[in-house]
């Protein structure tokens, strides 16, 4: 009770606070004279939010690049050992390796089956489409443990002659196959793969959504002008269709590949990094929880960072393009 | 007129929201009321319960109002609590390697009045070892759970004529009996979320006092026996011997590693029993099933690990259990549950309740609840020597990490004995 009471004064005091001080510094520029004035309100108003992004985001990041120079406690420099160390390890280069896997298929994954939904879902009425669309969007409402926690009866597996829990293994023995240890079979990354599944089943409403509503702002007349020329249905989706829904086709796939790179949950839960499903992620969070090294973990981080920037530059360039056709 | 006066309106709006940042109550009180908050990884549905009935008894001792915190997780966020500066009054660690990781902001129990040199006389001999560093004592046993124990379920076991072994050879022998009876004979489960593999680190501990002894086991934890020496390659190969020779558990090694510790155990007393022989500590009776738990002197048998010929002339215990430290000593409530918490006064309500044993030899063996865990009590007080879980001992890096993987790669088939131990000892921080 008393919780609740803290916060919503919280709330309040910290909503009224920053209106107040919008205010105060607003009058105070309203006194300077015009010119100054119109030169000055942009960065009063820009001004928080920069000290704020600087000051929890742009710090934090420039002190976690330090401390990967530093030893364990943080304390003595090390130079580049942190980095040397971690990308002379088998496990590590392993982690990276799955990594890059997760960011390859994932976002592939979740576009596919997210543009066969959407496209099939179109055929449909639309009451039944709005059903069928409801239906996929729900596993967007699931947390990742959650989810992974439901996954792991589907995977579940008991030896030959007790009675099999999971699902994929009573599927499979309905055959008269043998249980297989599915999560244990590193085999082509089979295991991995079967995580990734996880998540592209998560993420695949996400992907539906907007790509439907691309595909229906295509404009009828350009699919019609298709047809009277005589393409197939097939040509006229990949040669009409999917050009006009590109942009959004790369906005899905960069925020699921974004999302992809801190991936980390699933694979806590599922596996705990073993049988050679570990990510740079839960890497991460075994270093600095478990291991107490301050310096690795960064390291680690830094190196993560150092990926996202290609994919970031890539979105802003798209972004800018998009801008500059509208 | 651009606004009616708005700096009137921001003055009073800043005026208002410091009147109400001030009226955040912080929730503590503070004197002679001051609340403990005990944070551990005490879990488990009957456990949780006792450790309430433990909280009421140091409430009704102490008169202090105690909340218990538990965490599956604990080992986890007990880090990122401390680091952000949001540590509990009093933390239960299940491993004094972590606790002694944390010792800068834990307080040194010489530092404050909570009956040190007391617990000295009356703890089992080398527990207080495991949380001391440079010659300060940074936390004390609340509990204490024998691992080196064979659980069997009585009645089936009985009937089809076994007996229990007490020698290694004759558990090799026991365990050829069962398979010739075309039956299982042990059940084996590694799987424990993201802690997936400690048991396997028990069992080679175990096997590490019983053929290498006590000396050389402590050689191993301090970091100055390799992984990948004779003496402990020959402990696992014993252990390998068990787990993993064909036949021996269901499903063999893949199934050891997907199986998880508490169903294994249950599974001894499926009727048919799926096997015969569980090693596992003594807080194990929590998972058996609840007939089982109320009828354990009936329903379930236990004995000792049994040493192994030419190595180890004796009977070692191998345990692990819950340690207490301080962290703020500030509240002189904390410090006055901590040193209730320690002495050998609390918990008799927790250890009438079995699975878990005093840490102090003190404690009347005739108070615990069964025959079972008189028995295991017995056993404990006349073993020649008791060891600390050593994976609890080792650094994270180790005991918490490579160690758990390495067994986990090894009994699963991935990898074998040869590449998994040299491996463990790389992970070794300089």
């Amino acid at each position: 009770m008393l919780k609740a009471i803290n916060a919503l004064l919280a709330i309040l005091a910290g909503v009224g606070g920053g209106f107040a001080l919008y205010l105060i510094l607003n009058w105070l520029v309203e006194r300077l004279p015009g010119r100054w004035e119109d030169r000055l309100k942009p960065y009063i108003f820009i001004g928080p939010a920069i000290v704020f992004v600087t000051a929890f985001l742009v710090y934090p990041a420039l002190r976690t690049a330090y401390l990967s120079f530093f030893d364990d406690e943080g304390e003595k420099f090390v130079g580049l050992a942190n980095y040397v160390e971690l990308l002379s390890e088998s496990d590590f280069l392993n982690a990276l390796f799955n990594n890059l896997l997760w960011l390859i298929v994932v976002p592939a994954g979740v576009v596919i089956a997210g543009l066969i939904v959407a496209v099939l879902a179109d055929q449909l009425g639309t009451r039944s489409e709005n059903a069928v669309k409801s239906f996929i969007f729900l596993p967007m409402a699931i947390s990742f443990v959650g989810a992974s926690t439901i996954w792991r009866f589907v995977y579940a597996y008991q030896p030959e002659g007790r009675p099999q829990i999971g699902l994929l293994n009573a599927v499979w023995t309905l055959f008269g196959a043998n249980p297989v240890a599915w999560i244990q079979i590193d085999t082509a990354r089979l295991n991995s793969l079967l995580l990734m599944v996880i998540m592209i089943w998560l993420q695949t409403g996400f992907a539906m959504v907007l790509l439907s509503a691309a595909i229906k702002n295509v404009p009828v007349e350009t699919l019609e002008a298709a047809r009277i020329d005589g393409a197939s249905d097939v040509q006229i989706f990949f040669q009409v269709v999917v050009p006009q829904i590109w942009s959004t086709v790369i906005t899905v796939f960069v925020t699921v590949l974004i999302l992809t790179l801190k991936i980390f949950d699933i694979i806590y839960v599922m596996t705990g990094g073993e049988f050679n499903t570990d990510v740079i992620g839960n890497r991460f969070i075994t270093e600095l929880i478990n291991f107490n090294n301050d310096g690795r973990a960064s390291a680690i981080v830094v190196m993560l960072l150092i990926a996202v920037i290609p994919v970031m530059v890539y979105q802003v360039r798209q972004f800018r393009q998009m801008e500059a056709t509208r | 007129m651009r606004s009616r006066n708005p700096l009137r309106l921001g003055a009073l709006v800043f005026a208002g929201s410091l009147v109400l940042s001030g009226c955040l109550g912080t929730g503590e009180e503070s004197g002679a009321n001051q609340p403990v908050e005990i944070f551990g990884g005490i879990t488990g549905t009957a456990e949780a319960g006792l450790v309430k009935q433990a909280v009421a008894e140091i409430k009704e001792a102490t008169g202090v109002n105690v909340t218990y915190q538990p965490s599956r997780d604990f080992t986890t966020l007990i880090s990122s609590k401390v680091r952000g500066g949001d540590a509990p009054d009093i933390a239960l660690f299940p491993q004094p390697g972590l606790l002694l990781d944390m010792s800068e902001d834990i307080t040194p129990l010489g530092d404050v009045d909570v009956g040190l040199d007391e617990i000295r006389q009356t703890l089992i001999p080398g527990l207080l070892d495991s949380a001391t560093k440079d010659g300060k004592v940074y936390g004390a046993p609340i509990d204490q759970a024998p691992k080196s124990l064979v659980w069997y379920p009585k009645k089936a076991f009985e009937q089809a004529g076994y007996e229990v072994p007490t020698t290694h050879q004759e558990l090799l022998d026991l365990t050829e009996q069962i398979k010739q009876d075309g039956k299982t004979p042990w059940c084996i489960g590694l799987e424990s979320g993201p802690d997936t593999g400690w048991p396997a680190t028990d069992w080679l501990e175990d096997y590490v006092l019983r053929t290498a002894g006590p000396e050389a086991y402590d050689q191993w934890v301090a970091g100055k026996l390799e992984f990948s020496s004779p003496q402990i390659t020959e402990a696992a190969e014993t252990v390998g011997e068990i787990m993993l020779t064909p036949g021996n558990v269901q499903g063999g090694g893949q199934a050891i590693v997907s199986t998880s510790y508490g169903d294994s155990a249950a599974q001894m007393f499926e009727n048919p029993p799926a096997c015969y022989l569980h090693r596992q500590a003594s807080f194990i009776t929590t998972f058996f099933p609840d007939n089982v738990q109320q009828n354990l002197d009936e329903e379930a048998g236990v004995f000792v690990l049994p040493p192994v010929e030419g190595g180890y002339d004796g009977t070692p215990i191998l345990g692990s259990g819950n340690f207490a430290a301080l962290f703020n000593s500030d509240n002189e409530n904390a410090v006055k549950v901590m040193e209730y918490l320690i002495s050998d006064k609390f918990g008799t309500p927790r250890y009438e309740a079995g699975g878990v044993l005093s840490p102090h030899t003190t404690f009347d063996v005739d108070k615990y609840p069964d025959e079972t865990t008189k028995e295991i009590a017995r056993q404990v007080n006349e073993a020649d020597v008791y060891r600390f879980d050593g994976s609890d001992l080792m650094p994270a890096e180790v005991g918490t990490g490579a160690f758990w993987t390495g067994m986990v790669d090894w009994v699963s088939g991935q990898k074998d004995l040869k590449t998994v131990l040299p491996e463990i000892d790389e992970s070794w921080p300089s």
